[in-house]
C-alpha cells in the first residue's frame, strides 16, 4: 500500500520508541532505548562513532527487526512509507539523472501521477539544482549528491524524517540552505530526527538532543537544559561530560 | 496492481542503469560475436600466408611428372600455400616451410610391379603451415598410391590369366555407414546438419552468458555497496517487488544478449554452412534468455542469504564455471548416455537444459525441446520465490 493509499492520519507522538533492543552476534548489544518525536519537533541523537545511532536509525526506518521493544510511526509498528530518509554516504544510481532519481523514488512512494509530478516539482525546486537535475548523478559533487537526497526526503511529505548527517560534505552556502529547509519541514508539522557530529548545527536545529554512548541513551533533553545539566560552554563539552559521568558508573556496576 | 507498478518502476530504473552501462554492452558484444569472430580470423589468417612449399623433382619419368603436377595444383588451391617447382637439379630453394622430393627412381619403381616407391619429405620446425604441406602431400601420395597398386594387380591378374576387380582385392572391408534419427528412421542430410548446428549453437551460449551474467549477478549487492538499498529497504516496496522489479530488468541485459548472440551465431553459420533453420534460432534465443534469467534469480537468492560483495562475486566464478563446463562439453558429451551419478549432476545445472532444449529442437523433437526450456523457467520461478523468501531489509544494507 502506498502512502496516498493509506490515508492514515498520523498524531502524536509521530516516534515513538520504546525500550528497543538490538542484539548482534558480534559486537554490542545496542539499547534499550527509548525516546519519542512529536510534530514540528527535530530531535538530535549525538554520540561517537560506533555509539549505537545508526543501529537506532535502521530499528526506527524499519530495517532492523529489534529484538525487544517496539518503534511506532504514527501509532503503527510498520513504518514502510512513512519514513523518509537521508543516509550519511551519498546512496544514488551514477547513471541516472537528477530527475530520474526523483521520479524513481517518488514512483515508490506514491502511485498518484499528479501526485508523483508534484513531488518531484517540489524537490526539484528544493534541491535548488536547476538543469544540473537533467545530468547523471555521477557526474555530480558530493555536495549536490547530498542536496538531491535531502531535496528528495523533504519533498516525500512522510510524518517522519530521518536525516543521518544531513550537511555532511556539503559547502557553506549549502549547509546553511538545508538547515533553513529542515526548519521549515518543521514548521510545517513534520517529525524530524538527526545525527550529526557537527554540535553548532544541532545547537542551533535541534529542539531536543539525544546523548548517546556505547549502545545506550545517556540523556534526553533540550540543549540548553543540557548544558546546564552536564556543564560546559557548549553541547560538545556538556556532552563528552556526560558520557565520561554517566558511562563512568554504568562501567563501574560492571 | 500497485505490486506491478511497484514492480515495473524497479525494472525501469534496471533499464536505465543497464543500457547505460556501456563497458558491460560492448563485452557482451565482443563476446558474442568471439567465437565466430575466432574462426574467421585464424581462417583470414591462414589464407593470407604465403608459405612456400617446394616440389624438388629429381626424376625424369612419367610418374614424377604426373605426380609433380597434381602435386602443384593440390598446394597450390591451398589457402596460405604457394607451391615453388623445382626441376633438374635436386637443391632447396630458399624461405620454404616444407620441401617434397620425388628422388631418381620414383617412375623406374612406380611402374614396377613389386619395388618401393619413395617420396621425401623435410619440414621446416615450428612451422604450422608445414602441417598443412604434410596434410596435401599425404592426400596426393594415397591417390598416386591408389593408382600404382591398382595397376599392379591389374598386371599380376592378366598374367596370371585371372579376372577380378582390384579395388575388391585392394579394399576387401568395405565400412557402410548410415545416419539415423532416435526413432529408427533414415536422417535426411537436413537433419544431420541441424544436429551439427544444434552442438555449435549450444557451446556459443558460453561466449555470451558469462558477460550476461556478470552484469545481472550484482543486482543485489550493488545496491547493498553503494547505499542505495538502504533507501528502497526503507521504501513501500516488498521483497517481491523488488525480485520482481530486478528480474524484468535482467530480462532487457538478456533480450540484449540472446539478440547479440543469434546474431552473430546466425551470421557465423550463414558464412560457415549457408544457413540455419529459423525456429532452431529461436529456441536458441529462447535459452540464452532464460539462462540469463536463471542466473539473475539464483545470484539474487544466493547473495540475498551471503552477503557481501565476495558473495557476488564467488557466485559469478561459480557460474562462468559451471557454464564452461556445461556449455563445452555439449560439443563432445551425450548427457543420456552418461552414468546416474554424473548425469543427475548435470541435470541439477540449469544450464543443462538450455543445451538439451537446443539438441532435442534441432531432432525434430519440439515438445521435448519445449519440456526442456519450461524445466528452466520453472528453476527461475523457484529461485525467484527462494530470494522473496530469503528477503529481509536488512540484507540490504551494509553491515555496520
Amino acid at each position: 500500500m502506498t502512502r496516498d493509499d493509506a490515508g492514515v492520519e498520523c498524531g502524536n507522538p509521530v516516534l515513538e520508541v520504546n525500550n528497543v533492543v538490538k542484539k548482534f552476534k558480534r559486537g554490542p548489544t545496542i539499547g534499550p532505548i527509548s525516546f519519542t518525536v512529536s510534530r514540528g519537533e527535530i530531535f538530535a541523537l549525538i554520540g561517537p562513532n560506533g555509539a549505537g545511532k545508526t543501529t537506532t536509525i535502521r530499528m526506527i526506518t524499519g530495517i532492523y527487526r529489534p529484538d525487544a521493544g517496539y518503534v511506532k510511526v504514527c501509532g503503527s509498528v510498520a513504518q514502510r512509507g512513512f519514513v523518509a530518509y537521508v543516509p550519511e554516504e551519498s546512496a544514488v544510481y551514477p547513471r541516472l539523472t537528477g530527475y530520474e532519481h526523483l521520479y524513481f523514488y517518488a514512483k515508490l512512494y506514491y502511485s498518484d501521477k499528479r501526485r508523483v509530478r508534484l513531488i518531484v516539482e517540489r524537490a526539484a525546486s528544493i534541491s535548488g539544482l536547476g538543469d544540473n537535475l537533467r545530468r547523471k548523478v555521477g557526474e555530480y559533487s558530493k555536495g549536490m549528491k547530498r542536496r538531491l537526497l535531502v531535496a528528495l526526503a523533504l519533498a516525500l511529505d512522510t510524518p517522519l524524517l530521518v536525516l543521518d548527517e544531513p550537511t555532511s560534505g556539503l559547502d557553506v552556502y549549502s549547509s546553511v540552505e538545508v538547515r533553513r529547509l529542515i526548519l521549515r519541514a518543521a514548521r510545517d508539522g513534520r517529525a524530524i530526527l538527526l545525527t550529526s557530529h557537527n554540535m553548532l548545527e544541532v545547537e542551533r536545529l535541534a529542539t531536543r538532543v539525544g546523548f548517546i554512548a556505547r549502545g545506550q541513551l545517556i540523556d534526553i533533553g533540550e540543549p540548553h537544559v543540557l548544558i546546564e545539566r552536564y556543564g560546559g560552554r557548549d553541547l560538545e563539552e556538556a556532552f563528552v561530560n556526560a558520557v565520561q559521568r554517566v558511562l563512568g558508573k554504568t562501567i563501574a556496576k560492571r | 496492481m500497485i505490486r506491478a507498478l511497484r514492480a515495473s518502476v524497479i525494472a525501469w530504473k534496471e533499464i536505465l542503469e543497464f543500457i547505460r552501462d556501456r563497458r558491460s554492452i560492448a563485452l557482451m558484444t565482443i563476446s558474442a560475436f568471439l567465437f565466430p569472430l575466432l574462426g574467421l580470423v585464424i581462417t583470414g589468417l591462414q589464407t593470407k600466408q604465403m608459405a612456400r612449399v617446394a616440389i624438388i623433382v629429381c626424376d625424369n619419368g612419367s610418374y614424377a611428372e604426373s605426380f609433380s603436377k597434381k602435386l602443384v595444383a593440390a598446394i597450390h588451391s591451398t589457402p596460405g600455400l604457394v607451391p615453388v617447382l623445382v626441376q633438374g637439379k635436386c637443391s632447396f630453394p630458399e624461405d620454404i616451410v616444407a620441401a617434397i622430393i620425388i628422388p631418381k627412381g620414383f617412375s623406374i619403381n612406380a611402374s614396377s610391379l613389386d619395388k618401393p616407391v619413395f617420396i621425401k619429405f623435410y619440414r621446416v620446425v615450428g612451422k604450422a603451415s608445414a602441417d598443412q604441406a604434410a596434410n596435401v602431400l599425404n592426400s596426393v601420395a594415397a591417390s598416386l598410391a591408389q593408382n600404382i597398386s591398382i595397376q599392379r594387380i591389374k598386371t599380376i591378374a592378366k598374367r596370371a590369366g585371372l579376372s577380378l576387380n582390384p579395388n575388391y582385392v585392394r579394399n576387401p572391408v568395405y565400412l557402410v555407414t548410415e545416419s539415423i534419427s532416435s526413432s529408427g528412421a533414415p536422417a535426411p542430410p537436413s537433419l544431420i546438419r541441424r544436429a551439427d548446428v544444434a552442438r555449435f549453437l549450444a557451446f556459443s551460449v558460453f561466449f555470451v552468458l558469462n558477460p550476461a551474467a556478470i552484469a545481472v549477478a550484482d543486482a543485489i549487492t550493488r545496491e547493498r555497496e553503494s547505499g542505495t538499498g538502504e533507501l528502497l529497504a526503507i521504501s513501500p516496496i516488498t521483497g517481491l517487488d523488488l525480485l520482481l522489479g530486478k528480474t524484468a530488468g535482467a530480462l532487457v541485459a538478456a533480450s540484449i544478449a540472446g539478440g547479440l548472440d543469434a546474431a552473430a551465431v546466425i551470421a557465423y553459420v550463414y558464412m560457415v554452412l549457408g544457413g540455419v533453420d529459423p525456429g532452431l534460432i529461436l529456441v536458441h534465443v529462447t535459452g540464452v534468455l532464460l539462462a540469463v534469467l536463471v542466473t539473475a534469480a539464483f545470484t539474487m537468492f544466493i547473495t540475498l542469504v551471503v552477503p557481501g560483495q565476495r558473495a557476488a562475486t564467488l557466485v559469478a566464478s561459480l557460474i562462468t564455471g559451471l557454464a564452461t563446463i556445461v556449455f563445452l562439453s555439449a560439443l563432445f558429451v551425450d548427457y543420456n548416455t552418461l552414468p546416474m551419478l554424473v548425469k543427475s549432476i548435470f541435470y541439477s545445472i540449469p544450464y543443462t537444459y538450455v543445451v538439451l532444449a537446443i539438441k532435442a529442437y534441432a531432432l525434430q523433437q519440439e515438445s521435448l525441446a519445449i519440456t526442456y526450456l519450461g524445466v528452466l523457467l520453472a528453476l527461475t520461478i523457484a529461485a525467484l520465490i527462494g530470494a522473496a523468501r530469503a528477503y529481509k531489509p536488512e540484507r540490504l544494507v551494509k553491515r555496520i
